[in-house]
């Protein structure tokens, strides 16, 4: 029992890791065919729904944060872990929502297009990890920060074509968040 | 007279031109081999429907592949044909039925006098026979040749299976396939343990890269190093079984080496740098591996301890997978230019640099057990592939067809002649 109850704390809905990886940010505006389907059901309300348990609107807001996190991946050139002036926005809104949540602590995923050896390409994938940790460091982040290298073996875009390597040349996060 | 010199000159030019282009373009067999005549085996009346192919359709294939061979195939003896193949001697024999046992006899007739060299019998099940008739090859190999042939090895290589990257093992020419992983995240980078009882790989199954081992007679992984977070592309030492792989720490991808029934493990290869793909010299006495310390991939030599590290390949921008040669002379690897790999040899302190692939990408080189062929992966015909190629480049055969197949791995020799 003593296990169940730090999650029951923080809503059992509040997930260790985030697994839903790729999904698409949470709508804080159901589409209005969907209005009732929502409304009746305990589990998602909308905020138009009245007398919102606190606990939830905590949830939502979190997952939102969360999911802006894990959408913003991070993209190099071609056998470079060097971070483009865009990169280092895009870190920098990250950090400035890590920074305001220290709760939070993310795993930052490594990760090639599939030309260069598997074994190389774990290398670098993790070489483009790491300069984005430095990056979020050097911007005075302190939360919990962890590093993983899949190299090629997790290509976003299988298409094999030069549009599709600069989709896969990247840094993905994963949040985690912390009782 | 003017005419007839600028004629002249024209001519010389056109010509140093041609000869430029084929020295670049074509892989010159440069070894010789030998022929031999392989003559269809009589059968007996009992079932062969279990038989993948003709006896004589599985025994060329090994003598072709054996890079030592070139199979003269016919259906019945022909002195002028073999003669003018300059095939000295055949092979043919007799497969049989007697309960439910199948006897293979296997001859090595001499050409000119049909005269029997060498008589080798073999009594087991009709699943078997393939066995066998890969017995036979070697015996031919060791009694013209009084050298080991590999046409009872294996080879372990990656097959994706469902979407997954699966480690499965085969008999080395792709027949008899099995998949060994199953667990459905990537599995890749398989290595043989010294006396082939074992497989050690990579999986990303606890989202990250580990090492695991397979014991080929039993169905569990064994995660390796647990004490150490991430690790990957694991190599054998030939004599005492330790390994060297690639960790990724917190600054830099280092090798280490570890003992995988202590769990012990210790970095030998450090530094900001990518350092991977280690390969153990035939006596495990040195190594090599990648380091793009120089700013791209290049392949270096270390001792055993890690120590007097050398640089060894000079030509190319990337230079990766090298493995050494199990006579220890020679290196093979794979190097990038103009965006496609192909693959290369060379002598173990980078010179004689030979180029044996030209065609789509080419990686993973491994060598056959006793040196004489090289398998490799290329997407020449579209998926990528498994191929047997001589060392020279020449002779180049597919293993595998459906799918994508990819990261060959010969196992080792097997103990005994044959």
């Amino acid at each position: 029992m003593k296990t169940i109850v730090p999650f029951l704390a923080i809503g059992a809905t509040l997930v260790l890791f985030a697994c839903a990886k790729k999904k698409e940010p949470v709508e804080v505006e159901p589409p209005p065919a969907q209005e009732d389907a929502v409304k009746s059901s305990p589990v998602r309300p909308s905020s138009t729904v009245p007398q919102e348990d606190p606990l939830e609107v905590e949830r939502r807001r979190l997952e939102e944060l969360m999911n802006k996190i894990m959408s913003d991946d991070i993209y190099f050139e071609y056998d470079q872990a060097v971070l483009t002036s865009q990169a280092k926005d895009i870190l920098t809104e990250v950090g400035d929502i890590l920074k305001r949540e220290p709760r939070f602590s993310i795993l930052t995923e490594g990760h090639t297009d599939e030309r260069g050896t598997e074994s190389y390409n774990l290398g670098l994938g993790m070489r483009r990890a790491e300069a984005v940790v430095k990056f979020l460091t050097d911007y005075g982040v302190a939360n919990g920060m962890e590093k993983v290298s899949f190299g090629e073996e997790q290509p976003k875009n299988t298409g094999g074509t030069e549009e599709a390597y600069a989709q896969n040349r990247r840094a993905s996060f994963r949040v985690k968040v912390k009782n | 007279m003017k005419f007839f010199i600028s004629v002249f000159l024209f001519i010389c030019a056109h010509l140093y031109a041609q000869q430029d282009t084929i020295t670049m373009d074509i892989a010159v067999s440069t070894d010789k081999t030998l022929p031999i005549g392989v003559v269809g085996f009589e059968l007996d009346k009992g079932d062969w429907s279990k038989l993948e192919e003709l006896p004589q359709k599985t025994l060329a294939r090994d003598f072709n592949l054996s890079g030592r061979f070139s199979a003269v195939e016919l259906e019945q003896y022909n002195l002028l044909t073999l003669s003018r193949a300059q095939a000295k001697h055949y092979v043919t024999g007799k497969l049989s039925m007697s309960g439910s046992q199948a006897k293979l006899e296997c001859r090595l007739h001499a050409t000119n006098s049909k005269e029997v060299i060498k008589n080798f019998a073999y009594t087991s099940s009709v699943e078997q026979v393939r066995a066998s008739l890969h017995r036979c090859s070697d015996n031919v190999v060791y009694q013209l040749w009084g050298a080991q042939g590999f046409a009872s090895t294996q080879m372990a290589w990656v097959s994706k299976i469902d979407g997954k990257k699966q480690i499965v093992i085969a008999d080395y020419d792709g027949f008899r396939k099995r998949q060994i992983t199953r667990h459905s995240s990537v599995n890749f980078m398989p290595a043989w343990s010294a006396d082939n009882s074992k497989i050690y790989f990579t999986s990303l199954r606890n989202g990250k890269t580990q090492i695991f081992e397979r014991l080929l007679s039993g169905s569990m992984d064994k995660h390796l190093f647990p004490q150490i977070s991430q690790a990957f592309g694991p190599a054998v030492n030939p004599k005492d079984g330790t390994l060297l792989f690639s960790i990724i720490g917190q600054n830099g991808t280092d090798i280490w080496q570890g003992n995988p029934q202590t769990g012990n493990a210790f970095r030998l290869i450090y530094s900001k740098h990518i350092e991977v793909s280690p390969s153990w010299s035939p006596h495990g006495t040195a190594f090599l591996f990648s380091s793009d310390k120089g700013g791209q991939p290049q392949i270096y030599m270390a001792l055993r301890d890690g120590s007097d590290v050398q640089r060894v390949s000079f030509v190319g921008k990337y230079n990766e997978n090298a493995v050494w040669s199990p006579d220890g002379e020679r290196m093979a690897y794979c190097s990038m230019d103009g965006g496609k790999f192909n693959i290369y040899t060379s002598a173990i302190d980078g010179s004689d640099v030979r180029k044996l692939t030209f065609e789509g990408n080419n990686e993973r080189p491994t060598w056959s057990p006793d040196g004489m062929s090289i398998a490799f992966s290329s997407d020449r015909s579209g998926n990528p592939q498994i191929y047997i190629m001589r060392r020279d480049g020449s002779g180049v055969t597919r293993i595998t067809s459906a799918g994508e197949n990819t990261s060959p791995v010969w196992s080792n020799p097997n103990k005994g002649v044959p």
